[in-house]
């Protein structure tokens, strides 16, 4: 059984996903919220298996409530299901330490299919592309680079903290910049 | 160039100087030689009179007439300026001042007229990306919301009702999600999302496979795996033209083979766009997608042109200037990554 808490602001995502959740055998909806500050309260009384959150949220993005969650004393795992249609927000879910990337556009058996498999421990993201990491890579502070390919091997805030010898926190808001620094917009002629 | 500053001597110094030797000549004419006029004027006065003012005119005319030459050529050479090859200046004829000094001022003014229009093109190309940019969120946020939401509202009831009623909601179904696909297909159009994340090589291979699979035309696409390093203003240019040139070519041109090919050529990057269609008339509209393509790579210097193929079709060039030295950086080389 999947413990499950559906963060989205549409309203009618949000009543349509906990309909299907809740007749689903194994998976079980707890609540279904709209904005971060709701999600962070819930999943605090709850303590969901599974966040399932949009990428736009009134009150921030998914990605920064993702970052807030797995900073909880008993973090959710997180599903991002997203429409969002940025090829870097895999990336992003990634250094986020998503456990799982869902285009809002798939089948419901696969939105599924995956809930379960994040919920068992894996991981469900879309594969990186060399080029697309490179190109990520550029736009962030040539500072924050050595940060971003230990968080993107999958070390802990925690951990890279210990490594570079400063404080976690200092690392958090380090990460929280990247994430806003690769999804930044390129410019346009002029 | 000789004379730059306009030093030379001025118009009117030489309209006065060439009448003034013009009545020397006539002057020193009446006083060396028989001729007279007397009171009353008698036939022979009058032819003289006559033939005398008429020859000094005619002098006077031919002479000036040099004088004012190099005017000529100048005016004609204003003529010659055309607004896509904005780097035409009129060369200085001639070293009178003030013909001199109206080339330069000519040549001021298409200095001041082209960073105006280039202005006013680079604001109005990034007002246009930007307005692209906002449909384009407002489509996926919207739009696209609200099918998601109706999908799963409809995948919903399809698994509360009876067996016999699903297969009308799995319909139902399906054609929210096309229209859902639509609605992003025409979002990614309008801002090309691939180009800023996978780079132009991809973004343009996508584009060609998009392309080919709606509209059934065979589109070749050749991307060379190692391409110099651009500008990102150089590859929303270059992303345009390409969206720009096939999608004239599967509109309008009747054309059953297409091929692009982007390549390094030294350090340059050359995009080529080719097919076999009807080709592009002079009853191409001026407006049209061909003067955006053209405005928008002279914003960046880039180098567009377009002829006719052989034997018929279209072949759309252009040339964007590489970043040999000093691109950005590719860290994942260092990090490990790929």
């Amino acid at each position: 059984m999947i413990r499950l808490l559906v963060v989205d602001d549409h309203a009618a995502v949000r009543a349509g996903l906990f309909s299907l959740l809740r007749r689903e055998p194994g998976l079980v909806p707890l609540g279904a919220v709209s904005t971060v500050a709701e999600a962070l309260r819930e999943a605090r009384s709850l303590e969901p298996d599974v966040a399932l959150i949009d990428f736009q949220l009134p009150d921030g993005d998914g990605l920064q409530l993702c970052r807030d969650l797995k900073l909880l004393p008993r973090p959710p795992r997180v599903v991002l299901y997203s429409a969002f249609a940025r090829p870097a927000l895999a990336v992003a879910a990634k250094l986020a330490g998503a456990d799982g990337l869902i285009d809002k556009g798939v089948e419901v058996d696969s939105l599924f299919d995956s809930i379960r498999a994040v919920g068992r421990g894996e991981e469900v993201l879309p594969p990186l592309d060399p080029e697309m990491i490179s190109r990520c890579t550029a736009r962030l502070e040539p500072s924050d680079v050595s940060i971003f390919g230990m968080l993107m091997a999958g070390t802990s805030t925690a951990d890279a903290a210990g490594v570079l010898g400063s404080e976690q926190r200092e690392i958090e808001d380090r990460l929280r910049a990247m994430l806003g620094d690769l999804l930044a917009e390129s410019s346009t002629p002029g | 160039m000789r004379n730059r500053n306009g030093s030379g001597t001025s118009l009117r110094t030489r309209v006065f100087l060439v009448n003034g030797l013009v009545f020397l000549i006539a002057g020193t004419f009446l006083a060396l030689t028989p001729v007279t006029v007397s009171l009353p004027t008698s036939l022979s006065d009058a032819l003289v009179l006559t033939f005398g003012l008429g020859g000094t005119v005619l002098l006077n005319l031919l002479v000036i007439g040099r004088t004012f030459a190099p005017l000529s050529r100048l005016i004609e050479a204003m003529e010659r300026f055309e607004p896509l090859s904005p780097d035409y200046r009129v060369p200085i004829y001639g070293n009178e001042r003030e013909i001199v000094q109206l080339t330069r001022a000519f040549n001021d003014m298409l200095d001041r007229i082209e960073s105006e229009r280039r202005e006013s093109v680079q604001r109005s190309l990034a007002a246009q990306e930007r307005e692209r940019q906002r449909i384009a969120q407002e489509l996926h946020d919207e739009i696209g919301q609200s099918l998601t939401a109706l999908l799963l509202q409809v995948e919903g009831l399809a698994r509360s009702v009876p067996d016999e009623e699903r297969d009308a909601l799995a319909e139902l179904s399906r054609a929210t999600r096309d229209t859902l696909d639509q609605v992003r297909d025409v979002a990614r159009r309008l801002r090309p999302e691939v180009l800023d994340d996978l780079g132009l090589g991809k973004a343009i291979t996508a584009l060609c496979e998009r392309l080919g699979a709606q509209s059934g035309v065979d589109i070749n696409c050749a991307v060379d795996a190692e391409l110099p390093q651009l500008a990102p203003e150089a590859e929303l240019v270059a992303y345009r033209v390409a969206q720009e040139a096939l999608t004239n070519t599967l509109r309008h041109s009747g054309a059953e083979h297409a091929a692009l090919v982007l390549e390094r050529d030294g350090d340059d990057v050359l995009l080529t766009i080719a097919d076999d269609g009807r080709g592009i008339g002079d009853d191409a509209q001026p407006g049209s997608g061909i003067q955006g393509m053209r405005e928008r790579a002279l914003l960046i210097g880039a180098r567009l042109r377009i002829d006719p193929g052989e034997p018929s079709g279209t072949v759309v060039r252009l040339r964007l200037d590489g970043q040999p030295y000093g691109g950005r950086p590719r860290p994942h080389e260092t990090l490990g990554y790929g």
